[in-house]
């Protein structure tokens, strides 16, 4: 974890430093009159502070237990990946292709694609659970989804 | 107006049937959420949040609230029956409570944990009910510079309390106060951060940061596993505890409902504090602190107490003061606000239905949980052999539409991706979200406290020194900040933090 912290406080007071930076362009004020870039600033640079002391403490005290698997290892990477792709797809595609469509579809994917279940199973919790959602939510609490390439036949 | 009035004022509102329908929704929501893993009551009260919208504030803050105190019973049903805690603050409960399952007085477990979180429930909800006024009466005197320097206190409390390292969890409390920055400027109305993207001029909202910090980012963090989830096969019987359990029992509940509420108070306390102090203290008082891990029925009741009694105590600074403790209260207090009713110290004098309303709710919805903990308990356990891979759809499904309906834009669901991303990867790197959550929630408040009083004070920091709630609240933060360098409660610190992680 200290190497881990090594890099991340690095990473951490990149940040800090732009934020910095933007806090600057916005002006600082003065104490009397602060403006808008007056807490950033400030915020910005506590944070690069505390990240460059982060990485000193990385550098001089004694980590945790030796020989610790590191966080990646045996780690089942894929699925996670699998599913914020198909997430950010949906998110893309969620106004063209409608509420209904997109979110049937992703649910089958999440289904099938990420713990894999036989196609029926699939295929019956996607529709249930896509229903369900869409008359709890859409028609009872009347959230106004997209109705995409469905807008003909709900008349919009 | 005098108690017994007030009290009338409130059950007349809680008991209008609506409000009775919507408080045996919300608590049955938070017993749901309790029992199952994978979400907690924050995440839940994030995707529901914009659902209440278009009910009065009343009914809204008593289903938000049902689903907070419902979760911390629901909680202990997994724990006792699977060993694993179906929110944060049941995590104690696991040692003893599973223990007590395994050698077949699941029901005792069940039972005691019930009746105590009930005794802590109503309570706490009098002490509320006593200390609240009385709070809010002095809290009328604050000003921006009290306010600014109560919001320091609170975020160190929060940094010290919760995380294991305070140099990261300072780090995220910086990141989040300058992420309650984006957006519009609160004094001069120009735009902040916001790279010309019009989504972001009223600034990034709470739902889609908690749903991505605590939703998204657990289902990350739950994939990466293979799921062992074993329910212990024990026929649940006795659920009515006996008389040995309650005189091993009673003391642990009356110590718990006192600790657990006033550690509610303090900001970065809650359920989860509470629980694990009520524990550690339980097991000092026990005449045998050798049979704490194996089945004592002290290690169920007294951190079951307390978690709910936690709960209530939280509700002190909110209502009071209007600075949330926790990130459920940071969610309570922007259902407030969106509603109309800020907390504050004038709540209680302009909104008394409110307050007092909430307030008997959680009186009937104690009520309303004792029923479904108990004679329902085999439903509870039938839901619980759902399999993680058919429940993580939902709660994805569950947080995107929570997402989306706080302003209809795809935009939202964005940044809860990335929130999501984000979260898995702090929990990958050991960074504490609660700090940066509610830096978030308080930075705003922050930012405009501080720079009033630096108005006011013509640009003199000596103004948080001169008032003298303001200056107890700053050397407070200083000493919790400091005290983590002196070795001796460095080393006591991490232990507890380390056992609790």
């Amino acid at each position: 974890m200290q190497r881990n912290d090594r890099y991340t406080s690095i990473l951490w007071a990149i940040l800090g430093l732009y934020i910095a930076y933007e806090g600057y362009v916005l002006k600082l004020g003065t104490l009397k009159d602060p403006k808008s870039g007056f807490l950033i600033f400030w915020t910005g640079m506590v944070l690069a502070g505390l990240s460059f002391i982060l990485f000193l403490q990385s550098l001089f005290i004694a980590g945790p237990v030796n020989g610790k698997k590191g966080i990646w290892e045996g780690i089942e990477w894929r699925k996670g990946t699998k599913m914020m792709i198909a997430l950010f797809a949906y998110a893309l595609v969620f106004k063209s292709l409608g509420f209904i469509v997109s979110t049937f579809f992703l649910l089958l994917f999440l289904f099938k694609g990420i713990e894999p279940q036989k196609w029926k199973t699939a295929l019956v919790l996607s529709s249930v659970t896509m229903v369900v959602c869409y008359m709890v939510f859409g028609l009872f609490l009347e959230l106004q989804f997209p109705s995409g390439i469905l807008s003909g036949l709900f008349g919009q | 107006m005098d108690f017994l009035s007030a009290m009338q004022l409130g059950f007349s509102t809680a008991l209008q049937p609506l409000n009775i329908l919507y408080c045996f929704i919300g608590v049955f929501i938070g017993t749901l959420i309790g029992v199952l893993p994978g979400i907690g009551p924050s995440g839940a009260i994030a995707i529901l949040m914009p659902v209440t919208f278009n009910i009065p504030s009343v009914s809204a803050i008593i289903i938000l609230a049902g689903i907070y105190y419902g979760a911390m019973y629901g909680g202990s049903t997994t724990s006792i029956l699977v060993n694993i805690p179906g929110e944060a603050a049941s995590v104690v409960t696991c040692i003893d409570g599973y223990q007590m399952a395994r050698k077949g007085r699941a029901g005792p477990a069940l039972g005691i944990s019930a009746f105590g979180s009930f005794i802590a429930g109503i309570s706490g909800i009098i002490l509320l009910a006593v200390l609240a006024p009385s709070l809010a009466q002095i809290a009328l005197d604050f000003g921006p510079p009290e306010f600014f320097s109560l919001m320091i206190l609170g975020l160190t409390l929060v940094i010290y309390l919760g995380s294991a390292s305070m140099i990261k969890a300072l780090m995220m409390a910086a990141f989040g106060v300058v992420l309650g920055c984006i957006g519009q400027d609160p004094i001069l109305g120009n735009p902040r951060l916001t790279y010309g993207i019009e989504a972001l001029f009223d600034g990034v909202d709470l739902i889609p940061v908690i749903m991505g910090l605590f939703g998204i980012s657990e289902v990350l963090i739950n994939l990466e596993k293979k799921e062992q989830r074993e329910i212990y096969e024990t026929e649940i019987k006795g659920l009515l505890p006996t008389r040995e359990d309650w005189k091993q029992s009673a003391k642990p509940i009356a110590r718990g409902t006192l600790l657990g509420f006033f550690l509610g108070i303090v900001p970065g306390g809650g359920a989860l504090l509470a629980s694990f102090a009520s524990y550690a203290i339980e097991k000092k008082f026990s005449k045998h602190p050798e049979k704490f891990g194996t089945g004592a029925i002290e290690g169920v009741a007294g951190p079951e107490t307390a978690n709910n009694a936690g709960t209530m105590g939280a509700m002190v600074p909110l209502l009071t003061l209007g600075i949330p403790s926790n990130v459920v209260m940071a969610l309570l207090l922007a259902a407030l606000m969106i509603h109309g009713t800020p907390p504050g110290p004038i709540l209680i004098e302009s909104h008394p239905d409110l307050f007092w309303g909430i307030l008997a709710s959680m009186i009937l919805g104690n009520f309303l949980l004792l029923l479904l903990n108990l004679p329902l308990i085999g439903m509870w356990v039938q839901i619980l052999k759902v399999p993680y891979k058919v429940l993580s759809p939902l709660i994805i499904m569950f947080c995107l539409i929570g997402a989306y309906s706080v302003h209809l834009n795809v935009v939202d669901i964005v940044i809860m991706l990335f929130f999501g991303g984000l979260g898995y990867l702090m929990k990958k790197y050991e960074y504490d979200a609660a700090p940066l959550v509610l830096a978030f929630i308080l930075g705003p408040m922050l930012e405009t406290a501080l720079r009033q009083s630096l108005i006011v004070s013509h640009g003199s920091l000596y103004i948080f020194l001169q008032r003298p709630y303001s200056l107890i609240s700053l050397i407070s933060a200083l000493i919790f900040l400091v005290l983590p360098l002196i070795p001796f409660i460095r080393k006591k610190r991490k232990k507890l933090i380390a056992e609790g992680g």
